[in-house]
């Protein structure tokens, strides 16, 4: 029994030395830019990849980056993963951004969002002379946007819009519903447009806050809640890992149709879990990778220098928000239901409508409420 | 708010909820339980779940069997468990020690085996993973009100109180039982008698593996159908609470983890009601653990002081647990 533990103990001592070497190859960039030729290099510094949602949709647009050609430079891009916990420990991320900015080899720095951008700003003070891009900013820190940093934010207020009119167009019972992983400000930046266009057409949705982006059974209960109790046809999930449990509680259901998020979740569905994928009518995308892609770009025109201090709202126009109107959406939408999410991407991008954005709304905590409430409807239980 | 949480009480689909909410909750409660009752805790619940969910997931996948999955999740759950025996009995750690060890390398663990398989680390998404699946009983489901709160659960929910009645029948009325309770009394005086506590307690243990496998199963195999990081999420740490207020009482156990269930209803249900702060609403089935431990542990006090019974024998076991 002792002689068969060491054997394994020395077996899995082995293995991890071996995982780890082959860690190590992945994180090393993968060619040295030759001499004669322009050549930028593009650090991303994101916490794992693998969440099949937020971060992979940026690690492989960067992956996808790397090795491209713009305008004769060559763009070398480079992921670190920096927390494969998600722990968020300051002295660790303190680290990765001196192992990227000390020797000055990247052009770009790329990092951020809301639970992590902290330790962006921190590099950004440590290393002035260093470019930065924030992809997915949702608050500055107190001395205001760093000089050195082009800060991007998502109109997911008018994506919101989009998904709450195609909603409505669906609804059979006249009733929508949508799962928000946190109610925070930033979260709700989602909802806000949602809200706002169910409100002007009379349609009444659900809001559920399970204040979890990782609990499945949790997400596929409240579903159920949602579908039983208040009779919502179009639920729209708004929360990670979670959200998977809200796919599996519309996928029992087939009246009920859902909409996914940051990615195509049809595409990602339809191999392993077609039940899953068919209840997926199209998803609401947060285009990260379009967003680094477009910084990068803007680095090899010349262009970001300008932007580099300043906060950028990239909408529809340049394909930072948008639903997936891949060949399920074609499929099973209405022609008059394609021409009016239609119409409405062009007036929202034309600026033709107004839309609530919670998240720029300085009195938020007074405002907030009313446009949330406007139409809402509680789910309770039935006799 | 109080007004509908009793018009709440009155409907079937509340009931149905709760049963299905109870599930995990009951298996890890269980779990706890038999193994605190022979005498050495197993704080590891939560991680043996984990393990579980992700070892019946890959197990469905690879066997393309959802059976095969559930045996492979159980047999996961069983080892996981005795890994706190071979390292406390055998090698003479703290099982508390060893239980924190197992619960912070389990969810890592997990994503690396996930990782090395799938290529993922978020969730088991891209297997094609058979499920267990629901049960309607045939007559009962007719019934109105009965049939609603009984028939249409998931297989797990009907195997837990299945288990929950062999436990209680295999704890309070077989020799074994006896033998596992005495050993959790007192470990020299059973020795005196003949019972092998070490093999006792290896029993006790994997039994309790079996049941945080069967909660870690109701998770992944049968409530979703996928491995996602962090999807047990507390509720093995709430069937240890409820084995805490229990204090080897199996009637308790059952009773405080409904209630721990019941505010899991009323947290899922009043969550989309914006009239109330949603943060606090979703931190209730937490918030009520810690009220119901201290109100019982006060209870506990108080009966300590006028001499009753129970207490005293759950002194005496304390005493000599180590």
């Amino acid at each position: 029994m002792k002689k068969l533990f060491k054997v394994v103990l020395v077996a899995l001592m082995v293995l991890s030395l071996v995982a780890c070497g082959g860690g190590a190859n992945e994180d090393t960039p993968a060619e040295e830019p030759t001499e004669e030729t322009n050549a930028v290099n593009v650090a991303v510094l994101i916490p794992f990849r693998g969440d099949q949602s937020y971060f992979d949709t940026i690690a492989n647009g960067a992956d996808k980056l790397n090795g491209t050609n713009y305008n004769g430079t060559d763009i070398n891009v480079t992921v670190f993963e920096c927390d494969p916990e998600g722990a968020a420990e300051a002295s660790n991320w303190a680290n990765w951004f001196d192992n990227v900015c000390e020797e000055g080899e990247y052009d770009l720095v790329v990092s951020g969002n809301s639970s992590y951008e902290a330790f962006l700003y921190e590099a950004c003070k440590k290393y002035p002379d260093q470019k930065f891009m924030n992809f997915d900013m949702s608050a500055l820190p107190e001395e205001g946007c760093p000089a050195n940093c082009y800060c991007v934010q998502y109109a997911l207020d008018d994506l919101g819009y989009v998904v709450g009119t195609l909603s409505a167009a669906l609804t059979k019972t006249g009733v929508v519903g949508v799962v928000v992983g946190m109610d925070n400000q930033a979260m709700n930046q989602f909802i806000s447009g949602y809200c706002q266009v169910l409100a002007d057409k009379g349609v009444q949705y659900v809001i559920d806050y399970p204040g979890s982006f990782t609990d499945t059974d949790k997400g596929k209960l409240h579903t159920e809640q949602m579908i039983e109790q208040a009779n919502c046809d179009v639920i729209w999930q708004v929360a990670g890992g979670l959200g998977n449990g809200v796919i599996a509680a519309c996928a029992e259901n087939p009246d009920v149709w859902c909409v996914g998020v940051d990615q195509d979740q049809y595409a990602q569905f339809k191999e392993s879990n077609p039940d899953w994928a068919n209840t997926i009518i199209t998803s609401a995308l947060k285009n990260s990778d379009v967003a680094i892609e477009y910084a990068v770009h803007l680095l090899v025109d010349g262009q970001l220098d300008g932007k580099l201090g300043t906060v950028e709202a990239l909408g529809i126009p340049v394909n930072g928000v948008g639903i997936a109107e891949n060949d399920y959406y074609n499929a099973n939408i209405s022609e008059e239901i394609k021409a009016e999410v239609a119409e409405t991407l062009a007036k929202v991008t034309a600026g033709e409508i107004e839309v609530y954005d919670c998240l720029a709304d300085p009195d938020y905590e007074a405002n907030w409420p009313t446009y949330r409430d406007a139409n809402i409807v509680s789910v309770t239980v039935s006799e | 708010m109080i007004a509908s949480v009793f018009k709440m009480f009155g409907s079937a689909s509340f009931w149905a909820l709760l049963l299905r909410l109870a599930t995990p909750i009951l298996f890890a409660a269980m779990g706890a339980f038999v193994s605190s009752a022979s005498g050495i805790a197993n704080i590891a619940i939560e991680a043996i779940m984990t393990l579980s969910a992700l070892g019946g997931v890959l197990g469905s996948y690879f066997t393309q069997s959802a059976l095969m999955g559930c045996v492979i999740g159980l047999i996961v759950g069983i080892l996981s468990a005795l890994l706190i025996s071979l390292f406390s009995m055998k090698l003479g750690a703290s099982p508390i020690l060893v239980g924190i060890a197992l619960n912070t390398f389990a969810d890592s663990l997990a994503i690396f085996i996930l990782y090395t398989i799938t290529g993922q680390k978020g969730t088991s998404a891209s297997l094609k993973t058979p499920t267990l699946g629901s049960v309607d009983i045939p007559v009962l489901k007719d019934i109105p009100f009965i049939g609603q709160i009984f028939s249409g659960h998931y297989v797990t929910t009907y195997i837990c109180w299945l288990v929950i009645i062999l436990t209680a029948i295999m704890i309070y009325k077989t020799p074994l039982g006896l033998r596992i309770r005495s050993c959790g009394l007192n470990d020299q005086a059973a020795e005196t008698a003949g019972i092998n506590v070490n093999k006792m307690r290896v029993l006790a243990l994997a039994l309790s593996g079996v049941y945080a496998g069967f909660g870690g199963l109701f998770l992944s195999l049968n409530s979703i159908g996928l491995f996602s990081k962090g999807m047990v999420s507390g509720l093995g740490w709430m069937g240890i609470a409820a084995n805490g207020i229990a204090s080897s009482n199996f009637v308790i156990l059952i009773l405080s983890s409904l209630v721990f269930a019941v505010f899991r209803a009323v947290s899922a249900i009043f969550s989309t009601n914006q009239a109330f702060p949603t943060d606090l609403v979703n931190a209730l089935p937490y918030f009520a653990v810690i009220v119901i431990l201290i109100v019982t542990g006060v209870v506990k006090r108080i009966g300590q002081r006028k001499g009753s019974n129970d207490v005293v024998l759950g002194e005496v076991r304390d005493k000599h647990r180590h």
